[in-house]
């Protein structure tokens, strides 16, 4: 197991399968990609083993079919056989056609439902499971290939920068379990309706680094559900953070530094929020205004 | 501020004693309890006697306790017999026999018994005569269970002792003898030679008091005719095995004709059997009538007739018999046809020919009565003569203006009800009031009893001693069944202690009986166990010459101006004695198949033209407008009902309903058609106008017509019988097995291999559809016996009647069955199909009728059991249907399936639910309930079991006694088959090759129902044979 | 783009310049929104709808069967024929999502989801029928199979009801399992994009933590094909053995063997003109014009009409056997049909089910969405009738003449049916609120082959 892993985050399907195809061809070992939805001939691309969940449907099929045999059998002929409307108890063929329904309803029954348990627990799906997938975008819109580092990160990081990456971010932990909330809100920024506003605010990232500090991210919002987040490139220990006055506290190292950055990256975030309103940028470009030159 | 500031008190302790106040003032509230100091010393916990774990066991226990307490179940406390009554076995039914006589009914039964509890009546097969019941008689042991009895006696409407009451009631009599003012004893008929004995001694010592005989309904013309012809106040008694030839002008002998009790005699004559080298020979039955009644439903030809044609008919027939040459007004030429056929016919048959006439009319009856001494008819028994009817019009009348007129100071009534049954009970009423002395004893607080000064509580015939003489010779006795369930007493035994007589009424019977009736040789024990007593005693009429011209003249100047009202008397309710019976209510009328009412029958053309109808609702219950019936000053109103085969110009009212008084408001059904019972004549002449008003009926039977669906109700003629192949006339249904015509009963048609139905007994069910009168005996048989609940009307108009056994009734919509049939045949092209079939839906003017007793059919390949969910109905081993009410979850798919639709639902729950306020809902009512069958539950099915309990019964009982069941014990197991006085049914075993349904099963007629569906049931019914290859009906 | 080549003539499934965040926003719309007025009017009748069939369901329990307007020869009218009405109703929905799957029709993801939701929600209000139609509805449980209190009586496996019993059951479940593992990636999408924290707990919860791995992936579209192809025989089985309940009794008029097709076809006509009828409300209301396109609804209509047409052949079918049986019941059965007292509901019947769905030869209609809104409801209507015509015309006139009668319901009838119609819409529109009324991950899968922006894009390379 790796210490260090890369993200590399895409925000198309092709552009994931293309840097998928370089990165093998450059014999870079991946280790797991989280897509938003089944991408065709990705499982190949990663030489994933055909999944045998059909086979062993087809085993269900077969213990539903014996166990409503064995139970018509016993129930109808064995246990308390009838007169019912003269038809012939004496032996399950002779009454079989009017067992041939239950018979069917119960494989398919057990088929179903053992399948889907099985894919449940091989998959690990179950109620109060947690997610795992490392940044919640990649349920959305974007497609991230976890990249284990062994020494060569350098090398790992030009490959990807070849591709038409997205986003790349180095974690020098294996993905651990993250806490409840994925991003912590610090900003209570009002939520706007038009799409016409912006609001930007500070957000920390789902995941702490060893020595307990976190990468405090911007959040650029625009109306309803249109949202992202960038890195701001501060690590900051999440526990002195003031999020009324959205600074650190004293007891944090070095903190006027510190807290010299962040006010600096609030002056671009109003001047951004101004030049967004007059509609000079895009949505989509406002972090530029805000990351450049960091 | 002292000042202003008062000082309140709350007690005056406070205000004198203010220092004890305050004190409790300072400690108002208790200290905290010393919890912790007592855990803190554990020495003293220690000591303590209870530490935890006594607790914990006490808690144990008292929660095992409270539970096991809560585990006990409901008790149901019975208390045994402080001395076990010699010969009583739990659980195992004893039977009495015994006699009945109502003034209207009468009947030699056997009274089954469980636990000492009367629950059924049954047929006494040692009787002679009278020995089968009818519906009424039937249902009679649910009157006695009727919450409506008065309990005890009553004076001037106080409940009084009977010490009281006899002191009363023998100072008035001895006050009334003293001044010698007169009283009349008014009865119904006493048929009885003890009672008559009783009323003599009684009539002796009160010599002021004169007795006399009423029937409600009466028969004097027929008694007239026979006193002025032979000498004595009789009734012919007509022996129908002899007749061959059977014509009957308005005498509905199958029905309540004279009280008879004939069908059994006529439907032994009415089935066709075939011997090798014989013709098969059955009676000929030709019925002219004006109403549709149930003997002419039975008749090979029916002539719808007006009374006052039937009169002028009967007078050409005796003109013909008799060869006079006189002149007669002209009968209408379809009629003369008629006649002359007929005559024909009579007397081509001989003297195996019978006329019976139920025209109430003394001439008519003095014609009939010659026309068969003429023809020197055997049927007309020379030496029993019948006596169960007594009343004389005219000295009713008399005595009824004595009434009005208060020339008479008291009157004591026993067995009648004349307030209700009297045309004009408001007069009566009033001066019955007026009367200083009245008595009435009586079952209930009827009409009469609610206007008399004095009600005795009568007990009703299953409390009581009794003997009877029906027929001259024949006697029978009758014997208390059960305890006195009130405190009550027969009329006999008040009779007796007013005479100053205290023996026992036993004592006097028994005595009687020893005297008189019993010769040396014969033992009054004998007597009581067979309930019947024959000695020989044959009647010899004092023949006197009679002016037969001068009968014929009366007869045949009668004019009806307009409509002329027969009234007549249903099978369910007879004269209305039990109108409180819910069974007998519900029990649909054998031939409009109404329950719950009466009503005016009247024929189409005359509904069309006074502007009246009946029409179906949405959910198919019938409707119908009222009509107002009026006669002279009184009219009543009631609902119409468009009867086929009633004669034009005629309608029809039955007695027996307009109860008002003495039973509940539920059986307070129809009208009382006594009211038009003007001088005791049956028919009036009456101006009917429209109401238009809605009734709603409740009709079991909404569609009337076979649609020529001739092999549900198979038929033949007895030309056709007697000459063509069975296959012609009996054809089993084909189906296509590789392209073959196969027999559905063939073994090969079958798709599985059957069960073996050979061993052990395998019950069947036999209808022979030619004995069968419909008289509908059997279906209150089975009510009585499998506890089957009544709906009452509001339910019954849902189609949700829930008999078991029901008789189906249905008319051709052609002149006959068989030419519907080949209609239906015909249709070629849909159109025409549309136009026949619609047509079919409408009965014929005057159509063919068919009576069809349907039950379960105890399918072998049964399409109920099969649909059963839960398996609640499967197939018994004895060939029976099962049905297991309680595990039963009512999806009523059973029910749809089944294609003669005999399986009921229990809609509602309708014992102790007052919604059904009969017999099941009062602990009275439900003493009739049979103790081997269960009450079913609300939402299960029910329906027939070929009375399992009994054949189970009688399987053990032949099993206790090491034997084998004798090869027709079964047939008296199912009550259906028991109750059938004329063999149209037969229950038994066919694996016993001896039994009479096996033999029946051989039969060439036997049909199953809608065999070609392949259910194979276990009922089997005969083809339908009509004997009526000459004369056809008009 | 090679992979996503889709041929041009084929019309665009997703229209609107979607991008695959547009879609997830789309999709998420309704839940993170707040309802509007409409909504709450709707929700509110339904609301009252479902109570008052509570209410009359009630009163029969306590009170009988009796209050319902049956009588001894028609032991089933309204009861069974909802439960046939629900059921078929329900069938478009798997048939979609599966029978559509198999023959990889790509429109069937614009609306599979909520046919599937339709489909769970009617086989409940079918499945409440069956139970509160048995006279001891306390004993419902005695249909399946456990030995009887007093030994061993089991059940009795000849009967159609039971067949019955194993067939809705196995159906409602194995619907609901497909449809739930089909909602997961969705359910993880709103969960990702969850701001309140309430709402991204329950999310989380019914998302059973999918992450969207490669392999879940995998096993993810293996799951789906299998159930698939074992939804097909199942849904088609259902429906065959309801028509058992008919086709194998001995009642003229049920007893007929073209029912089981002829039932199916049914079904599928009843079941996309109820998915039709909820789709051309909801793509308004939550204004999915964009996945729910005209091209969606013109397909569905020709679904309609073939399986309307078919159901026609099998009327005539049965009418011809009737007649060519030479069977005098079964001949007249049929003739009381069309003829008889009942004869409304049978051309009532005529007119919805065939002659209605004609109208979809023409274009011009087929592609108007008030059109086949209309016919949608009237298809409805019409499948109503069919299974009232099928159960009491054909009890109320059977063997014997004497046990002849008629049917009319009572309040109670009416309400109990108005009361699952009122529930039905109380859960849908609880759904068209909470879920993900579209199965966003599938159709981004779709997006580049059939958004019409990526089609032009390729034809404007051409």
């Amino acid at each position: 197991m790796a210490e260090k892993f890369i993200h590399a985050v895409y925000d198309d399907d092709d552009k994931l399968l293309d840097a998928i195809k370089n990165l093998k061809k450059n014999k870079i070992m991946i280790e797991e990609v989280f897509t938003p939805f089944p991408v065709h001939g990705l499982d190949h691309l990663l030489d994933l083993k055909p999944t045998r969940i059909a086979i062993a449907a087809f085993i269900y099929g077969c213990i539903g079919f014996t166990f409503g045999v064995l139970m018509i059998n016993y129930i109808m002929i064995v246990d308390w056989p009838q007169n019912i409307g003269g038809k012939p108890s004496f032996s399950l063929l002779e009454n079989l056609p009017a067992f041939v329904p239950v018979m069917f309803e119960l494989t398919v029954f057990f088929t179903g439902h053992l399948m889907v348990i099985t894919f449940y627990l091989r998959s690990r799906l179950w109620p109060f499971k947690e997610a795992e997938n490392p940044i919640p975008e990649t349920t959305d819109d974007k497609f991230l290939i976890q990249i284990p580092i062994y020494g060569n990160e350098s090398k790992i990081k030009s490959i990807i920068k070849t591709t038409d990456f997205y986003d790349l971010t180095v974690i020098d932990e294996p993905v651990k379990k993250p806490d409840n909330t994925q991003d912590e809100e610090i900003h209570n920024f009002e939520e706007t309706k038009t799409d016409s506003e912006i609001t930007i605010g500070f957000v920390f990232h789902a995941r702490k680094y060893s020595d307990g500090s976190s990468n405090l991210r911007i959040q650029f919002t625009r109306g309803r559900g249109q949202q992202y987040a960038k890195n701001s490139g501060l690590r900051i220990y999440r526990k002195h953070w003031i999020s009324k006055k959205s600074e650190v506290s004293e007891k944090h190292p070095e903190y006027e530094k510190v807290n010299k950055a962040i006010s600096s990256i609030k002056e671009k975030i109003n001047s951004v929020k101004q030049i967004f309103a007059d509609g000079k940028i895009s949505f989509e470009d406002a972090y530029k205004e805000v990351i450049e030159n960091q | 501020m002292d000042k202003n500031l008062k000082k309140y008190w709350k007690s005056e302790i406070e205000l004198t004693n203010s220092a004890q106040v305050d004190t409790l003032r300072q400690n108002e509230f208790v200290d905290s309890l010393p919890i912790d100091s007592l855990l803190e010393d554990d020495k003293s916990l220690k000591e303590s006697s209870t530490n935890r774990r006594d607790f914990l066991k006490y808690l144990g226990f008292s929660t095992s306790a409270a539970v096991l307490a809560s585990c006990e179940g409901p008790v149901h406390k019975s208390v045994p017999y402080v001395i076990q009554p010699e010969r009583l076995r739990p659980g195992i039914a004893s039977f009495y026999a015994t006699s009945m006589f109502n003034g209207y009914d009468c009947a030699n039964i056997l009274v089954k018994t469980r636990e000492g509890r009367p629950i059924k009546i049954e047929n006494n097969k040692l009787a002679n005569f009278h020995g089968s019941a009818n519906a009424r008689v039937h249902a009679s042991i649910l009157s006695m269970y009727d919450s409506a009895r008065i309990q005890g006696p009553i004076s001037n409407g106080k409940d009084i002792s009977w010490v009281d009451f006899d002191t009363e009631i023998i100072e008035k009599l001895d006050s009334l003898r003293f001044n010698n003012k007169p009283v009349v004893l008014l009865t119904n008929t006493i048929a009885s030679p003890t009672t008559s004995k009783i009323i003599k001694d009684f009539t002796d010592k009160y010599p002021n008091v004169t007795h006399l005989e009423y029937d409600s309904i009466s028969e004097s013309s027929v008694l007239d005719a026979h006193e002025i012809m032979y000498g004595k106040r009789a009734i012919p008694y007509y022996d129908f095995k002899h007749a061959k030839y059977i014509l009957s002008i308005g005498a509905d002998f199958l029905g309540d004709w004279l009280g008879s009790n004939y069908d059994g005699e006529y439907a032994k004559g009415r089935i066709p059997t075939k011997s090798k080298d014989t013709k098969a020979q059955m009676s000929k039955h030709v019925q002219v009538e004006s109403n549709m009644s149930v003997t002419g439903a039975n008749a090979d030809v029916r002539v719808p007739m007006k009374v006052a044609t039937q009169k002028l008919f009967l007078a050409h027939l005796y003109k013909k018999v008799a060869k006079l040459d006189l002149i007669l007004p002209e009968l209408d030429k379809i009629y003369d046809v008629k006649l002359n056929e007929i005559y024909n016919e009579l007397i081509s048959f001989g003297n195996s020919a019978l006329l019976v006439c139920g025209i109430d009319n003394v001439h008519a009856q003095i014609l009939t009565n010659s026309i068969n001494d003429l023809i020197l008819s055997k049927a007309k028994s020379s030496t029993k003569i019948s006596l169960i009817r007594k009343g004389d019009d005219k000295k009713i009348n008399e005595v009824l203006t004595k009434i009005n007129r208060s020339e008479i100071s008291g009157i004591i009534m026993f067995g009648i009800n004349p307030a209700y049954t009297l045309p004009n009970p408001d007069l009566f009423s009033s001066s019955i009031k007026k009367l200083e002395f009245s008595v009435n004893i009586s079952m209930k607080m009827d009409e009469t009893s609610s206007i008399c000064k004095y009600v005795a509580a009568a007990s009703h015939y299953l409390e009581s001693w009794g003997d009877f003489q029906f027929i001259n010779g024949e006697y029978s006795l009758c014997q208390p069944t059960i305890r006195t369930l009130f405190d009550t007493r027969q009329s006999e035994e008040c009779l007796l202690r007013w005479s100053g007589n205290d023996n026992s009424i036993h004592d006097v019977l028994k005595d009687n009986w020893n005297k008189n009736i019993l010769d040396a040789n014969s033992i009054w024990n004998k007597a009581i166990h067979d309930g019947v007593y024959s000695i020989e005693d044959n009647f010899k009429p004092k023949l006197t010459n009679v002016d037969f011209s001068y009968s014929i003249s009366k007869l045949i100047n009668n004019e009806v101006k307009n409509f002329e009202l027969c009234l007549y008397s249903k099978i369910g309710m007879g004269d209305g004695q039990q109108a409180n019976n819910p069974w007998l209510q519900e029990f649909p009328d054998p031939i409009s198949r109404v329950s719950w009412d009466n009503y005016l029958t009247i024929s189409k053309v005359d509904a069309k033209s006074i502007g009246l109808k009946n029409y179906n609702e949405a959910n198919g219950a019938l409707n119908s407008n009222y009509a107002m019936v009026s006669l002279g000053d009184s009219e009543i109103k009631l609902p119409v009902l468009i009867q086929p085969g009633q004669a034009q110009g005629t309608v029809g009212i039955s007695f027996g309903y307009g109860r008002s008084s003495g039973l509940k408001s539920e059986m307070m059904t129809g009208s009382n058609a006594f009211l038009l019972y003007k001088n005791f004549s049956k028919v009036q002449d009456v101006v009917i106008k429209p109401v238009h008003e809605i009734h709603e009926f409740a009709c079991v039977q909404l569609h009337n017509t076979l649609m020529g669906r001739g092999d549900i109700v198979r038929e033949t003629t007895l030309e056709v019988f007697n000459t063509k192949n069975k296959n012609y006339w009996n054809p089993i249904p084909v189906v296509s097995k590789n392209h073959i015509e196969t027999a559905v009963n063939k073994k090969e048609v079958n798709i599985w291999e059957e069960f073996d139905r050979s061993i052990g007994h395998h019950f069947n069910l036999s209808i022979d559809l030619n004995a069968c009168t419909g008289c509908g005996a059997c279906v209150i048989a089975c009510h009585a016996e499998n506890n089957v609940p009544v709906v009452g009307k509001a339910e019954v108009r849902k189609s949700r009647d829930m008999h078991w056994l029901r008789i189906d009734r249905y008319y051709s919509s052609d002149v006959s069955f068989i030419d519907d049939k080949e209609n239906k045949e015909n249709i070629n092209g849909l159109s025409d199909s549309l136009t026949v079939f619609g047509d079919m839906e409408d009965p014929n003017e005057n159509p063919q009728v068919v009576f069809q007793p349907v039950m379960c059919q105890h399918c072998n390949q049964a399409p109920c059991e099969t649909v059963c969910p839960v398996a609640a109905t499967s197939h018994g081993r004895q060939g029976q249907n099962h049905m297991a009410y309680n595990r039963c979850v009512g999806t009523r798919y059973c029910a749809n399936n089944c294609p003669y639709k005999v399986r009921r639902f229990n809609w509602f729950l309708y014992n102790n639910n007052d919604e059904f306020d009969f017999n099941m809902n009062d602990d009275l009512g439900k003493m009739v309930l049979n103790p081997d069958v269960v009450v079913r539950s609300r939402g299960v099915m029910e329906k027939c079991s070929f009375c399992i309990q009994s054949t189970q019964a009688v399987i053990l009982k032949a099993k206790n006694e090491g034997r084998e069941v004798d090869k027709n014990e079964f047939n008296d197991a199912c009550a259906c088959s028991a109750a059938c006085s004329t063999g149209a049914m037969s229950f038994g075993d066919i694996n016993n090759k001896e039994s009479e349904v096996y033999k029946r099963k051989k039969d060439d007629r036997v049909y199953h129902l809608l065999e070609y569906v392949g259910t194979k049931p276990n009922v089997f019914y005969h083809v339908k044979v009509r004997n009526n290859d000459k004369l056809k009906n008009i | 783009m090679g992979s996503h080549y889709e041929a041009p003539i084929r019309k665009p499934l997703v229209t609107g310049n979607k991008t695959y965040h547009q879609i997830s926003v789309d999709v998420a719309r309704p839940i993170e929104g707040s309802a509007n007025k409409q909504w709450w009017i709707v929700f509110g009748i339904s609301l009252t709808l479902f109570m008052w069939g509570i209410g009359c369901i009630i009163y029969t329990i306590s009170t009988g069967i009796g209050t319902w307007g049956l009588n001894k020869t028609v032991g089933w009218a309204w009861d069974i024929t909802n439960f046939v009405w629900w059921v078929g109703i329900g069938h478009a929905g798997t048939l979609i999502s599966a029978v559509l799957l198999l023959f990889r029709q790509k429109w069937r993801m614009g609306i599979n989801r909520s046919a599937e939701a339709m489909t769970i929600f009617s086989v409940i209000q079918a499945g409440l029928f069956p139970i509160i139609h048995m006279g001891r509805p306390w004993l419902a449980y005695w249909i399946v199979p456990i030995p009887n209190t007093f030994g061993s009586l089991w059940v009795n496996f000849n009967s159609p009801l039971l067949w019955d019993v194993f067939a809705i059951s196995t159906y409602l479940t194995v619907s609901l399992v497909f449809w739930w593992t089909g909602l997961l990636p969705d359910f993880a999408m709103i969960r990702d994009r969850a701001v309140k924290p309430f709402q991204k707990k329950i999310y989380s919860l019914v998302s059973f933590g999918w992450s969207g791995r490669a392999k879940d992936w995998q096993r993810f579209e293996e799951v789906s094909l299998v159930l698939a192809g074992l939804a097909t025989p199942l849904v088609l089985s259902v429906h065959t053995i309801v028509s058992f309940d008919f086709a194998t009794s001995v009642i003229p008029g049920w007893h007929t063997t073209i029912f089981p097709p002829y039932f199916v076809a049914g079904a599928i006509f009843s079941g996309f003109a109820m998915v039709q009828t909820l789709l051309i409300v909801m793509r308004k209301v939550c204004n999915l014009e964009d996945y729910i396109t005209v091209q969606h609804i013109e397909l569905m209509n020709i679904v309609i009409m073939i399986t309307g047409s078919i159901v026609g052949c099998a009327y005539i079918t049965e009418l011809f056997i009737a007649w060519y049986s030479g069977v005098e019941y079964e001949q007249y059965a049929f003739l009381n049909r069309a003829t008889g007292p009942y004869w409304w509901a049978y051309w009532a019947m005529m007119t919805c089910n065939v002659f209605s769905p004609q109208f979809m030869w023409f274009k011009k209609l087929r592609t108007s969405i008030v059109f086949s809104f209309v016919i949608s409801i009237v298809v409805n209507i019409g499948m109503w009738f069919e299974r009232f015509v099928i159960i009491v015309t054909s009890l109320h006139r059977d063997y014997l003449p004497s046990s002849w009668t008629m049917f009319s319901p009572t309040f109670v009838d009416i309400g109990i049916f108005l009361g699952t119609i009122g529930f039905f819409f109380v859960l849908f529109l609880l759904y068209a609120r909470t879920f993900p009324v579209i199965a966003q991950a599938e159709v981004k899968t779709i997006l580049k082959s059939s958004g019409d922006n990526y089609k032009e894009l390729r034809d404007k390379k051409k």
